[in-house]
């Protein structure tokens, strides 16, 4: 599974890659699937909203309404209703593409169990409130998804009498029942909405908007796809006759085809066992992990900084135990805590400068301790020398352990936010290498979500604890790589050398 | 007034009416309870939010500069005039499959030359134990209240219905009476393709023992054109089996 799911992240990667270039990692939208999921139900809810306005709620009328729409008002009432179809379209597709991804990138078992199985029942509500969307249309597609869907539900045998009769014929099919489709469309959204709220609830400082370019780049898409190919509607329903050739909506119907097929049975046991399984993949196996972060309260002052840093909100803020004259201390959660050591990098006590034989930090990782990351940082210095360089960076980018160029160590942790600033300045300073680089997992592709944002935040002085000012910016470089940039940190690496060597000659080279 | 409001000619104008009516009441309710603040804030609030956001602004702004010359961020629309063509390239395929696999390919759902009977009928099986009027001395140990003349168990019989077409049976099957108690209706809902030309059809229906003759029996030709759909049901209303 590990080689299997190790090809799958290479060929995402270089997918990535191949986006990174027109979009910049930042706007990179495969990057950016979760957070455009959300903008999509926005531009879904919006433009819902106004063809509401429109829209005639009787059997009678929901199809004369819409065609009015799409075709005497095309210029505001056709767009939005074209964006009504077109982004929810979109939504099916950034979210299979969204979890594929973090499937292929193990980012959804451990803790994040609870993000990926609060996700199943989003799928549903996604494609109740799609489906139940080309309901109230009430052409022939509409006829044929309801009568299929209402088929899809009797079966389980719940109510007493078919709901599929309903459809039966024409006169069977009241404007009362046509009013509750509608309601349903209006409230499978609005559980859509709640679960995705409890999706991200979890996650510390969650990223549910796209950047603004982005955005604006998918709006005027479906803006300018709308005018040049707009939504428009098949024949009006007829319940006399059975609806025969369909251009279907493959992105929310692709089942009902094989529900032809199959028949309902065989479609509950897929739909169910299916659901069960994805729902059931963070424990298959479940995640090994180091142990979780503890915290040292004979050097924990409760200065908060640890509580803002953990992307996962594994810290919480306690009243004092132990007596000493601070409000707080910080507790961690073990149940929450994945082990990337952020909070040791965003302690203020975590400095390799103390000369104490057990370096101790007010939160520390039992399995890579500060002093063991001092140790390592020690035997990297010594070997690379004075001219040398050494190289921070994390588990799961670029790897570093096998650098191929002289006077060159790398020092490997969980995630480059654990690594504490003063940790630059140590390898820099008096005894220290010549240049310093920093590396981790690629521009919003931290593994840990907010690493290598938080280092250069504590680079550039905006975030806590600050890198000090005395040291050398241009000793230091800092260059975010994945696992398939191997040769890019090596062509890096030779132009930091060179540029070093530019300054100790006299000169500055960039 | 459909028309300057952009809905359609015959859109019943009177569904506004409670807008018009109870929106500004609504409004009002909301514009005392908090939507002023926010709307209409007073001179003092004001002040007091626009120094916060300028303290905000400010703070930002640093914040902002300080990332800029650590030349650590890149900045979003500096872009080369190749990478914004790759981007619209990108959107333009992005859009083409949606637009395309929203609309097509095409499904065939049901053969265009043929038609469908539907089979579709909700009836109430007959109780299993017929009812009985109750003795008075049963009546008499029973509260004043529960003394029902009558004694009914409360389970019906499944309904069984067998259909033949062209004298060839397509269908036979029972089904179950709804409920716990199973004391509720019985329902069939089948489809049968067929070809649109004359047809036999022939349904027979039990709705109690289904031994020996049944007790309701429809026989019936019928030329069905194609796509057309043919309806056999149960009228509860006395007559039985009925085509629609």
């Amino acid at each position: 599974m590990t080689r299997f799911r190790r090809s799958l992240q290479n060929s995402l990667m270089y997918a990535e890659a191949a986006f990174d270039r027109p979009f910049g990692p930042a706007w990179n939208p495969l990057r950016q699937m979760g957070t455009l999921t959300f903008f999509y139900f926005w531009i879904v809810a919006i433009s819902g909203i106004y063809v509401y306005i429109l829209f005639d709620t009787t059997v009678g009328g929901a199809y004369r309404s819409v065609e009015h729409m799409t075709h005497q008002q095309w210029y505001l009432g056709g767009v939005m209703r074209s964006l009504h179809r077109y982004a929810s379209d979109a939504m099916v597709m950034s979210m299979v593409l969204h979890l594929t991804r973090e499937f292929i990138f193990d980012r959804y078992r451990d803790v994040r169990w609870f993000t990926w199985f609060t996700g199943v029942p989003l799928i549903w509500f996604l494609f109740i409130s799609g489906v139940s969307g080309y309901w109230l249309v009430w052409d022939v597609l509409a006829q044929y998804v309801a009568i299929g869907s209402m088929e899809w539900i009797d079966w389980l045998g719940i109510f007493g009498e078919p709901v599929a009769n309903n459809f039966l014929l024409p006169g069977n099919l009241t404007d009362r029942f046509f009013t509750l489709m509608v309601f349903m469309h209006i409230f499978a959204p609005l559980f859509l909405l709640f679960i995705m709220w409890i999706h991200v609830m979890r996650v510390s400082q969650p990223k549910i908007n796209p950047p603004r370019g982005l955005a604006l780049g998918s709006l005027a898409m479906f803006v300018v796809l709308a005018l040049i190919w707009p939504a428009t509607s098949q024949a009006p329903a007829d319940l006399n006759q059975v609806p025969g050739d369909l251009n279907l909506d493959w992105f929310y119907m692709f089942l009902y085809p094989v529900f032809d097929e199959w028949g309902a049975g065989p479609m509950w046991g897929l739909a169910i066992g299916v659901s069960v399984m994805v729902a059931a993949m963070p424990w298959m196996p479940p995640l090994k992990r180091p142990k979780p972060a503890e915290v040292y309260l004979d050097k924990c002052n409760g200065c908060t900084r640890c509580f803002e840093d953990c992307p996962f909100g594994a810290i919480t803020m306690a009243p004092r135990s132990d007596g000493k004259p601070f409000e707080r201390e910080a507790v961690v959660a073990p149940d929450l805590c994945t082990s990337c050591g952020i909070c040791v990098g965003s302690c203020p006590v975590s400095t390799p400068f103390r000369s104490s034989e057990k370096l101790i930090t007010g939160i520390d990782l039992p399995d890579l301790n500060l002093k063991n990351l001092r140790d390592r940082t020690q035997h990297a210095m010594a070997r690379a020398g004075s001219d040398g360089i050494v190289v921070f960076g994390c588990d799961y980018g670029v790897d570093i352990k096998h650098i191929d160029s002289d006077g060159v160590q790398g020092v490997s942790m969980p995630c480059i936010g654990m690594l504490p600033p003063s940790f630059m300045d140590y390898a820099l300073g008096k005894d220290g290498v010549a240049g310093v680089l920093i590396t981790g997992c690629k521009e919003c592709e931290c593994f840990s979500r907010l690493g290598n944002r938080w280092t250069i935040e504590r680079i550039a002085g905006v975030r806590d604890p600050y890198l000090r000012k005395r040291v050398d910016r241009r000793r230091l470089d800092v260059f975010w790589a994945s696992r398939i940039d191997g040769e890019d940190l090596n062509a890096e690496i030779s132009r930091f050398k060179d540029n070093l060597k530019a300054i100790d000659q006299g000169g500055d080279k960039t | 007034m459909s028309e300057l409001l952009g809905l359609a000619p015959d859109f019943p104008i009177f569904y506004l009416i409670p807008v018009l009516v109870f929106g500004p009441i609504f409004f009002t309710i909301l514009y005392q309870f908090g939507l002023k603040d926010l709307i209409n804030p007073s001179l003092e609030d004001r002040q007091y939010r626009q120094s916060l956001k300028q303290h905000e602004d400010d703070l930002e702004n640093e914040r902002s500069q300080k990332l800029t010359e650590s030349g650590l961020v890149s900045s979003g629309l500096k872009r080369h005039p190749l990478q914004w063509l790759g981007q619209a390239l990108t959107y333009i395929m992005f859009a083409g499959v949606i637009a395309y696999f929203s609309n097509a390919p095409s499904y065939q759902a049901h053969p265009p030359d043929k038609a469908e009977i539907r089979l579709s009928l909700t009836h109430p099986g007959r109780h299993k134990v017929e009812c009985r009027k109750r003795t008075r001395e049963e009546l008499q140990k029973l509260s004043a209240n529960m003394r029902a003349p009558m004694s009914c168990a409360r389970e019906r019989w499944p309904l069984v219905v067998k259909m033949m077409l062209d004298g060839k049976p397509v269908f036979s099957g029972s089904a179950q009476p709804a409920g716990l108690s199973k004391d509720g209706h019985s329902s069939f809902y089948e489809k049968f393709p067929v070809s649109g030309q004359p047809h036999s059809i022939q349904v027979q229906l039990w709705d109690g023992p289904a031994t020996g003759e049944p007790d309701y029996v429809l026989k019936r030709n019928v030329s069905l054109s194609p796509l057309e759909i043919l309806v056999i049901g149960f009228s509860n209303s006395g007559q039985g089996l009925t085509l629609q």
